[in-house]
């Protein structure tokens, strides 16, 4: 084959229709969305998936673009008094859009939001019924406790779509958005917006966390420079951190079944893969659902 | 800046357009152009020149998808600077593209013997209307705009040798709808 041969089949692909190269760039942008979303409902701040998508797409190959209007949004707890706030969770995002969600564990073990931002383009996003705002705020202010029981249920059914319609932090946080404009916006706390109601829980079922604030049933990665190698594992220092790792940490990560650790180079940068039922935070274990070389242009 | 305003920058023979195409579409012809030539020197000289040919070419053009219209230009001025040098320098990128792009070429004659270029892209965007948008996204990612097979596997959460499969099958596809279209009759 000649490589003039190739080069006109190349010609030939610059040259498609202009409507399937923005469709490749929409899609681009809104898979960048996307993760995004994804990695902010699961409580990413410190996910490893998410430290490696950045480091790829914002870090290697896709910056956010210069133009790109850019919001930063800061939680804290509040501490006890006489005791400065802490700050656990701070998050940049180019797309107002897009839903937030920060899951924390409440001391009586329910799993609540700390913070919730609606997307703004679609406020009823999220809520899992038909009700719209209007139907909704005509049955949520209601008194619930002298309801019947049948009116009960739609009025709670209702508060959620309020609830869930609005920015909020819940009572014990603080949160700030700065806008691309430079505005900082406090954002008010749930008893503030919602005085008397029950803040909601997530379904432990549909989110699956374990004890180190891992999804069971969503898959991680972690990026690993390899410091030694064995016939089942391999011992490594996280180059990325997601909790319960820090970065730096020694881990021992465990070959799939069947793993060829060929690939696999004392000095490499490599990405291993995981489910968050497959960690131990306490030990550094980590069983590998996938491991792949990062470095291997 | 919206696309049109700029546009319109070009045609009123405004300088301040250079300055605004480069502030929004910079990056993004960079990328393009590193992702050919691998070499950071290169593709901003292939950028500074797609500026310029931007400049002649509007007017009299009003480009109705700015973007892909850029990124086509820049393109063909990448693979211009890849022909030219190729044979001093070693393009990586490029040469990794055109290597599995081999593969979706029929057995037979050249096909510079058989067929105009405007005529495979006839059937390239005809087979590229047959795919799932996935597929299509994904095959106009890596051989329009080049991007690493691992970014790919990235954004689609998966290994990067099972986007290679994947992207092997679409290969093979391709190859047979130019077999059949008859393109070395």
């Amino acid at each position: 084959m000649t490589s003039y041969s190739k080069e006109k089949l190349y010609q030939s692909i610059i040259d498609i229709d202009d409507k399937y190269i923005e469709e490749a760039q929409e899609t681009k942008q809104n898979r960048i969305r996307a993760m995004w979303k994804r990695y902010m409902a699961i409580a990413a701040c410190l996910c490893l998936a998410a430290v490696a998508a950045s480091a790829i797409f914002y870090g290697n190959a896709q910056p956010m673009a210069e133009d790109e209007e850019i919001y930063n949004l800061r939680l804290f707890q509040n501490a006890a008094q006489g005791q400065e706030a802490r700050e656990i969770f701070t998050l940049s995002y180019t797309d107002n859009s897009t839903e937030i969600e920060y899951p924390i564990t409440r001391a009586d073990g329910a799993r609540i939001p700390a913070v919730f931002v609606p997307a703004s383009s679609d406020n009823n996003s999220g809520n899992g019924t038909d009700m719209t705002l209007a139907e909704a705020a005509s049955f949520a202010y209601m008194d619930v406790d002298t309801a019947p029981d049948e009116l009960q249920e739609k009025i709670l059914a209702a508060r959620e779509v309020i609830i869930y319609s609005k920015s909020w932090v819940a009572d014990g946080f603080a949160c700030y958005i700065l806008s691309p404009d430079g505005t900082q916006k406090t954002v008010p706390s749930f008893s503030e917006l919602f005085p008397g109601w029950e803040i909601p829980t997530i379904d432990i079922d549909e989110h699956a966390f374990t004890l180190d604030g891992l999804g069971e049933h969503e898959k991680y990665g972690i990026l690993v420079a390899v410091s030694e190698i064995n016939t089942d594992y391999m011992v490594c220092q996280t180059t990325s951190s997601l909790a319960p790792f820090a970065a730096g940490q020694s881990v021992h990560v465990y070959f799939p079944a069947n793993f060829d650790a060929s690939c696999v180079e004392k000095g490499k940068t490599m990405m291993v893969s995981f489910y968050g039922k497959d960690c131990d935070g306490a030990s550094g274990t980590v069983y590998a659902q996938e491991i792949w070389r990062y470095d291997q242009d | 800046m919206e696309d049109n305003q700029i546009i319109e920058l070009f045609w009123d023979r405004n300088e301040s357009a250079i300055t605004q195409v480069a502030l929004k579409y910079g990056f993004y012809c960079h990328r393009i152009a590193m992702n050919v030539l691998s070499n950071h020197e290169d593709a901003e000289e292939c950028v500074n020149d797609t500026w310029l040919r931007v400049w002649n070419a509007i007017p009299p053009e009003r480009p109705k998808a700015f973007r892909a219209w850029l990124g086509k230009i820049t393109l063909r001025l990448s693979l211009n600077r890849w022909q030219k040098n190729h044979s001093q320098k070693r393009y990586a990128g490029l040469e990794v593209i055109l290597s599995e792009l081999e593969e979706c070429i029929p057995s037979g004659r050249p096909i510079e013997e058989q067929i105009a270029v405007n005529e495979i892209t006839r059937i390239i965007n005809m087979w590229l209307g047959t795919l799932c948008k996935e597929d299509r996204v994904l095959f106009i990612r890596r051989y329009w705009n080049s991007d690493p097979v691992k970014d790919l596997a990235l954004a689609c959460g998966v290994s990067p040798q099972k986007m290679a499969k994947r992207l092997f099958i679409l290969r093979k596809k391709l190859k047979a709808t130019l077999e059949r279209e008859d393109i070395f009759v």
